[in-house]
């Protein structure tokens, strides 16, 4: 469904991406591990088309993303959907508003449908009673569900977690961990998320790669990572299931 | 040496890549906004911020530019027997020069500061790109009304400024200082053309833009958290400040070559 394909990319002189290629199964959850720096949301960016490689191809449904027009990208963009590692909600909006912007943005459905369509996916995350917040008023883990519920309202095919467990502390990385998978049965789409937190990516993974210094190191199914040969990934593991022992 | 000369030419060339950077910004807001949906709730909300929120401030400094020039005009003019045309004089200068200038001054610190502020604020938290991402086009959610808002309100802001100043002057110059309250008006008429006035709105036409593309592409383009957020605001305002004054003379040097004899 999402295919990446050999993508380079330098920023001043710098090469973050060093020919990375990646395939998305439709329906699966796909972790992209990596340490800080190491070109995950650098990929992430390009996989959404906000970033234009150097050389290489991002294909969904067919079409090359780095070949489109903007305003072909911009169509083709509702049908993702993301949630942002500080969950990116509009601050002079409500959660109800923030909810429904891409709805009054994109559709020309009545103010009682679009109320429908939020609440229900308020209801979806468990924030139906915080409509009239503003986003300061919540706590980390309610801004990244409401996030969700913005990302998921357009009903895209594909969403994408930029770090979403990242600063929380370990009762709301499990209900973070929740959602993903929650999200990802209930609607059934592809999810994409990007990650250093090992223990998390395990827990909602169909599938792993794991990104070091712009290349991917290793790729398998979630069940297999601990098998992996690689020194990086195995110093990786090492260090994470030490800390949990 | 070679150094400085090197640093010169940097400078330079840093100088130029900034307003061509910022031409650019303004020619796609120009180009996003014919295009569909047009959004009027949102530069009409817009155009409150700029033109309500600003009346109070335009108003103070307007009624005081008026009084303290005619305090001065008259100090002045009584040397040498001319205090009639004290309102005259003060109208003059404030329609043609000071509030088009002083107008925009005070709106670049007030609403192209703010511009700076919000925009650069949703850029480091990447709400910008949450918005590109959901497909909307941010130059043309964000950018478009607040530079029509700013294009409309400052010429408005403007003649607002120039009746208080006026009343401002007049206030000290006949209840006050005891001119001649025909002598004051008709001196009034018999120097003043509307093609003053249209002279002051043109700038403020210029100023306007100015403002809102300045202060939009400062925050639009903020990087490096709150710390690039507070230099965005800063170089907004400084920028903006010169800008007025830069394009104020080469716009006054343009429309004396059209003013009526």
């Amino acid at each position: 469904m999402l295919v990446v394909e050999n993508i380079h990319k330098s920023f001043s002189g710098h090469e973050v991406l060093k020919g990375v290629s990646l395939r998305v199964t439709k329906g699966a959850t796909r972790v992209i591990l990596g340490l800080s720096g190491s070109g995950k949301s650098v990929l992430m960016k390009h996989m959404i088309g906000l970033i234009k490689p150097d050389s290489g191809k991002i294909i969904m449904d067919g079409e090359d993303l780095t070949q489109l027009s903007e305003k072909r990208l911009q169509e083709k963009r509702k049908e993702f959907g993301m949630v942002f590692q500080q969950s990116a909600l509009f601050d002079s909006m409500t959660v109800w508003e923030n909810v429904a912007f891409p709805l009054r943005e994109h559709t020309k459905l009545r103010h009682t449908e679009i109320h429908q369509r939020v609440m229900e996916k308020l209801e979806l995350v468990g924030l139906e009673h915080s409509t009239d917040k503003f986003p300061s008023e919540l706590s980390g883990g309610m801004r990244k569900r409401v996030g969700l519920a913005r990302a998921v309202i357009l009903s895209p095919k594909c969403i994408f977690y930029d770090e979403p467990t990242t600063g929380l502390d370990p009762v709301t990385t499990d209900n973070v961990d929740n959602m993903i998978l929650d999200a990802s049965r209930r609607l059934q789409v592809t999810s994409i998320v990007i990650s250093h937190d090992i223990g998390s990516a395990i827990r909602v993974a169909d599938e792993i790669a794991v990104l070091h210094k712009g290349e991917i190191v290793e790729d398998c199914a979630a069940k297999d990572i601990r098998k992996s040969q690689h020194p990086f990934v195995r110093n990786f593991l090492d260090i994470w299931f030490g800390k949990q022992e | 040496m070679l150094n400085s000369l090197d640093r010169i030419g940097e400078l330079f060339l840093s100088f130029f890549e900034q307003v061509g950077s910022m031409l650019f910004f303004l020619l796609n807001a120009l180009r996003q906004s014919l295009r569909p949906p047009y959004r009027p709730r949102l530069i009409i909300e817009h155009m409150f911020s700029v033109g309500v929120g600003s009346l109070f401030i335009v108003g103070l400094t307007g009624t005081f530019t008026g009084a303290v020039f005619t305090l001065q005009s008259i100090a002045g003019f009584a040397t040498v027997g001319m205090e009639n045309i004290v309102g005259s004089t003060v109208l003059l200068a404030v329609s043609r020069e000071l509030a088009p200038v002083l107008t925009s001054l005070m709106v670049a610190g007030r609403v192209g500061s703010a511009m700076a502020t919000e925009l650069g604020t949703m850029r480091v938290t990447e709400q910008i790109d949450a918005m590109e991402v959901m497909g909307v086009n941010p130059v043309k959610y964000l950018i478009v009304p607040r530079l029509f808002a700013a294009t409309f309100m400052v010429p408005i802001l403007t003649v607002i400024f120039t009746v208080v100043a006026g009343v401002g002057s007049y206030a000290i110059a006949i209840p006050m200082m005891g001119l001649d309250e025909g002598a004051f008006f008709a001196r009034i008429e018999w120097l003043l053309n509307p093609y003053d006035f249209i002279h002051g709105l043109v700038k403020s036409i210029f100023f306007g833009v100015l403002i809102a593309v300045i202060g939009c592409y400062k925050g639009y383009n903020a990087k490096g958290g709150a710390r690039g957020v507070g230099n965005a605001t800063t170089q907004s305002v400084v920028i903006s400040s010169i800008a007025i004054f830069v394009v104020d003379y080469v716009l006054t040097s343009i429309l004396l070559i059209w003013a009526p004899s």
